[in-house]
């Protein structure tokens, strides 16, 4: 085990490990074949606060830290991606509004949540994706009231949310400038949703179109100022991109817990094939890169939990244990053999799980953009350290 | 209404427990729980103080271990936790700690229904409670599967052979639970997270006074203790058709005498 466990912590993860296994593991090979989860698939989550656990206490919250919250994701990870980024997506939505908007605003978002419901955050459109400031939705001020119109796609959550953190243009001819953040309630008239994408991998997390129809929200539903959104997204995301790294982190440790297991007990030759040492280095690697990747992202949610922004931090974190991600998960494919190919067998599910992480919440291509784009600015200030 | 549960701290791992030479238990490498059917005991007790309103103690005899299985309670639900702790009482049989707890209830005082569970994982005796209502003179429903309470009475559902019997007892009285009663719920992040900084009032036979304890007061004496044999594992039927796997299946059963 890589990390430094406290007392504390180590209770909170085996009080949540054995409820994850015991009532959520059982059920997710029917969810990931039917590619969708029974309504009340989150109850538990919600009774426990598994929802809300980094959210401050007086917004209803666990009120725990960023390390802590990672530990216990690592464990909800190791059970089921798309389980666990239901409930990221939902405290990051919130913690959205938390970082941005007033307390007020953060109370408002929070009650809808705290008391058994789902957020999501709603950012990308067909036509913009890695071009965010593209996007076209629009919120126009009509006296105490803005006016949304546009169809979001992707959104995880979208179709089982009490509530979305959406972005859109107040100001339609300005780029980056002109976009804004509006907490829009579910139930609000005109907000309705596609169907449920029918993906490859992460079938347990709902995904889909979101559409604004003239939706009405009151004024006081816009979260910082105008013009403010797109900075509002980005702080979100560096923010997010750590955690969604800890859930990769509890898919590498299950594919890594599986081959062992497997290789322990598959005979060929007339001995285990962990006796093998090609068998060997291909689980030697998984154990490193699963590590390599725990410690990584312990760090930069120690930097989040110091109060630093981790612009370059959460992207270096997001590309590589993303990237070690499809690796690990393909070797445990290859461990099992033919047996790894099949649905019979957990692997294969994790290989697809794997694959999404390296897109969402921004490609790889887009967090080397960032990262690059950082140290661009860093060594003009800094000019190398010498 | 006020309630008192009493929960017993249990070995995870019976096959990990060792047989001392004296027929005691040495449980130090077996790990600690919560007897499972106690977490539907204190379930029942938190779901009928949520109704009407009152308070949940949680009461434990038995070494300084027991204040987790305590804080495990509060982190459910449970307001306050006792713990009765006494080297004295150690190797207690059910007479010796039903006397002690029946001493510990009398002392703390007060309560209008005392649950427990049917039977423990380990001793399993299912007397303790019994032995419980019988000192302290209460009205007693044993083996209890579904419960409806009211300020004064609880109305208590039991399962016979071959049907269900309904028994409302007058409070106070002494209840033991089966698994079915309810499903236990599970701590929230904060819940647990509380139940960290709980602190638990403790007992010893120095507030108790019970006259005889511990291994001397207990009227069993345990003559001989063995494991049951190890499970011998099962046999493999191979053959290269399914057919030929079924005759040799056949073949086996009835070599067996089972056909
Ligand atoms: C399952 C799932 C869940 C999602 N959840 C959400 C959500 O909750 N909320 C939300 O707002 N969005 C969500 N998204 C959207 C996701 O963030 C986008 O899909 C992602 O940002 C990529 O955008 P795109 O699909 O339009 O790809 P494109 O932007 O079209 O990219 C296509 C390819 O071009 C590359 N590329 C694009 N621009 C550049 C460049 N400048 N330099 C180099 N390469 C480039 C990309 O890296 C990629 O390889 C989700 C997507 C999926 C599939
Ligand atoms: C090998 C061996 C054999 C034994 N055989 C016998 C025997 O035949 N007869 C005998 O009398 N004793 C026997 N004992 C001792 C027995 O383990 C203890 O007497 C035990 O306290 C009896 O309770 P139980 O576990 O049977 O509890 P049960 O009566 O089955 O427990 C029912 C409920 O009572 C409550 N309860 C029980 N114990 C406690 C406690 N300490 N604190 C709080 N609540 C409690 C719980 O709610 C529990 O669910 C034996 C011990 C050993 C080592």
């Amino acid at each position: 085990m890589a990390l430094i466990y406290t007392e504390e912590q180590t209770e909170l993860i085996e009080m949540v490990r054995e409820f994850v296994w015991k009532e959520i593991a059982p059920k997710i090979p029917e969810c990931d074949r039917a590619g969708e989860c029974p309504p009340d698939f989150f109850d538990s989550a919600f009774e426990m606060g598994l929802h809300m656990l980094e959210i401050p206490e007086e917004f209803g919250g666990g009120g725990l830290d960023f390390v802590t919250t990672a530990m216990v994701f690592e464990e909800l990870g190791r059970v089921d991606g798309g389980y666990a980024q239901t409930l990221v997506s939902t405290f990051v939505a919130l913690r959205n509004v938390i970082l941005a908007g007033t307390p007020e605003q953060a109370k408002m978002f929070a009650d809808l949540v705290a008391p058994g419901g789902l957020g999501a955050f709603v950012l990308t459109e067909a036509n913009s994706g890695s071009d965010a400031a593209s996007l076209r939705t629009t919120a126009i001020r009509d006296g105490d009231e803005y006016v949304l119109n546009g169809t979001k796609t992707w959104i995880t959550n979208g179709g089982i949310s009490k509530v979305y953190a959406v972005l859109a243009k107040t100001d339609p001819a300005a780029g980056t400038k002109g976009i804004s953040c509006f907490i829009v309630e579910a139930d609000r008239p005109g907000v309705s949703w596609g169907t449920h994408e029918d993906k490859m991998g992460l079938r347990t997390s709902n995904t889909c179109d979101v559409v604004f129809k003239d939706v009405r929200v009151p004024a006081d539903h816009l979260v910082g100022a105008e013009g403010e959104g797109f900075s509002i997204a980005m702080r979100g995301l560096n923010f997010s991109r750590a955690f969604m790294a800890t859930i990769c982190v509890g898919i590498m440790q299950r594919a890594l817990d599986e081959a062992v297991v497997y290789a322990k007990t598959r005979q060929q030759f007339g001995q285990p094939i962990i006796k093998f040492q090609l068998v060997q280095k291909l689980l030697a690697d998984m154990a490193a890169q699963t590590e390599a990747a725990r410690c990584l992202v312990h760090n930069t949610m120690r930097l989040m939990d110091a109060g630093h922004s981790v612009v370059k931090e959460g992207s270096i974190t997001k590309m590589l244990v993303t990237d070690m991600l499809q690796d690990v998960t393909s070797k445990a494919v290859q461990v099992f053999g033919g047996n790894g190919y099949v649905k019979e067998y957990p692997v294969e599910k994790l290989m697809r799980d794997a694959k999404i992480y390296q897109i969402m919440e921004g490609t790889n291509e887009i967090q080397a953009l960032v990262i690059g784009r950082a140290l661009d600015k860093e060594y003009e200030t800094s000019g190398g350290g010498r | 209404m006020k309630i008192l549960v009493l929960v017993k701290q249990v070995p995870t791992d019976l096959g990990a427990v060792k047989l001392n030479e004296d027929h005691t238990l040495d449980r130090t490498a077996a790990g600690v729980q919560l007897n499972p059917v106690d977490k539907n005991a204190l379930e029942a007790a938190v779901q009928l103080t949520e109704q009407l309103g009152g308070e949940v103690t949680v009461l434990s005899m038995g070494p300084a271990t027991v204040k987790a299985t305590l804080k495990e309670c509060v982190a459910v639900g449970a307001h306050r936790g006792v713990a009765i702790t006494d080297e004295a009482f150690a190797g207690s049989d059910a007479w010796a700690t039903a006397r002690v707890l029946a001493a510990a209830v009398r002392h703390l005082g007060g309560f209008d229904l005392v649950l427990a569970g049917k039977q423990s994982f380990d001793g399993g005796t299912g007397e303790v409670p019994v032995m419980v209502a019988e000192l302290l003179d209460l009205p007693q429903v044993t083996g209890v599967t579904a419960l409806e309470g009211a300020a004064d009475a609880l109305v208590c559902t039991q399962v016979l052979d071959g049907g269900q019997a309904k028994v409302q007892v007058a409070l106070p009285a002494v209840v033991t639970v089966d698994e079915y009663v309810n499903t236990p719920r599970y701590p929230s992040v904060k819940s647990k997270l509380a139940a960290n900084k709980a602190s638990f009032d403790q007992l010893t036979n120095a507030e108790l006074a019970v006259p005889e304890v511990g291994l001397a007061a207990s009227g069993t004496t345990i003559l001989s203790a063995t494991r049951p044999p190890a499970r011998q594992p099962g046999a493999r039927v191979e053959g290269d058709t399914p057919a030929q796997v079924a005759e040799n299946l056949v073949a086996a059963l009835v070599a067996a005498h089972v056909l």
